[in-house]
């Protein structure tokens, strides 16, 4: 007859007698993440599709950047928690500076006399504003705010990146500075506590 | 489980779906007890051996985890556990009844034996209730002290050698 009830846990149970049971229910536990990431994350290959479909195999920056997504999605969605969070969100708010700069880039130039301006620079700084805006907003709701902004902040710059290699070394610079700046204004509303 | 506990275990739950590996030790430490009292109830405790319902306990709390990803945030992880649990004992049940291999075990058909096992096994237990039909009264008492583990004189002795003879002649003239 067993000394305790059948429902009373063993809080103080030997540790030894939990590890073994742990150490493989942890490997488990991996293994089953990392194979739900691989999955879920392949709609990040979407880009690197459309690339290579517009026959972009000589643009290395673009093909880089769009295949990057797929491995920076799946270790988000592995880590769980704020980075999971922000992964699939992230790569809907990315298509705002990518389209941004896809429309930019048909308009052609600015031509003030003689004097040419691609409206390419200007708008992957306005898209990743516009890109980090919606990442600071949407991570009011986070609890893990570090997590949920790393993951959310690089996804959307790589997904603008695709985008404004029209434009460069620039318009890479232009595109992290501009999402940047657009998460900080909503993270002046971050230091309140995170909607529960 | 009372109610206050049985909330701690889904909470921690939820956090490890959502990726919280620091709710692992607790939650092991939390599912185990009723898991262990399920399967002790469902795998019984006299031909069980100790050793067989821990490895059935271990084999649940590692599942558990490998589906805790895809646990229904909504849902109660007490009840979803206990369900995990009461597969695996169904699986080891069956398990066990394709490798039981007395014939003589005369309790009722369990439903986890396959219905052939369970026509062979009521086909040789109806043989042998014949052949002890057929044997004389001071035969049956032979075979009922030698069952009951009684010591034998020398005249017993040579009683059950013949009863045994007479036995095997019954189980076997049949067939013969």
């Amino acid at each position: 007859m067993s000394d305790r009830p059948p429902h009373e846990g063993p809080s103080d149970r030997a540790p030894d007698e939990i590890e073994p049971t742990l150490a493989r229910a942890r490997r488990a536990y991996e293994l089953a993440r990392l194979r739900r990431a691989l999955v879920h994350a392949l709609p990040s290959l979407a880009l690197f599709v459309v690339l290579m479909l517009e026959g972009g195999a000589r643009d290395t920056t673009g093909l880089v950047a769009s295949l990057a997504l797929y491995p920076t999605t799946v270790l988000a969605l592995h880590l769980g928690q704020g980075a999971g969070a922000a992964a699939l969100p992230a790569l809907l708010f990315g298509l705002v500076p990518f389209v941004i700069v896809r429309v930019a880039e048909s308009s052609g130039h600015v031509c003030l006399g003689e004097a040419c301006v691609s409206w390419c620079l200007p708008a992957c700084v306005i898209g990743g504003l516009a890109g980090g805006a919606l990442v600071g907003a949407r991570g009011r709701r986070e609890r893990d705010r570090l997590g949920y902004a790393l993951a959310a902040i690089t996804l959307v710059v790589l997904e603008g990146a695709v985008g404004c290699r029209c434009a460069g070394h620039a318009g890479l610079a232009g595109i992290v500075l501009g999402t940047l700046a657009g998460t900080t204004v909503p993270w002046l509303a971050w230091r309140t506590p995170p909607v529960s | 489980m009372d109610p206050a506990r049985r909330a701690a275990l889904t909470a921690s739950m939820r956090r490890l779906a959502d990726g919280d590996r620091s709710a692992m030790p607790e939650l092991v430490r939390a599912v185990t007890p009723p898991v262990r009292a399920l399967c002790e109830r469902m795998l019984g405790t006299s031909a069980s051996p100790t050793a067989d319902v821990s490895d059935v306990v271990q084999e649940v709390v590692i599942d558990l985890f490998r589906r805790a990803p895809d646990f229904d945030r909504d849902g109660d992880a007490l009840a979803w556990a206990l369900t995990i649990a009461a597969w695996h004992c169904r699986t080891e049940r069956r398990r066990r009844g394709r490798a039981r291999t007395s014939p003589l075990e005369l309790e009722p058909a369990a439903p986890h034996v396959e219905a052939e096992d369970a026509l062979d096994d009521r086909r040789l237990v109806t043989a042998l209730e014949q052949a002890c039909a057929g044997l004389s009264d001071k035969d049956r008492e032979v075979l009922e002290a030698i069952v009951a583990g009684a010591p034998l004189d020398a005249a017993l002795r040579k009683r059950k050698e013949r009863m045994i003879v007479r036995l095997r002649r019954l189980l076997l003239g049949d067939a013969s």
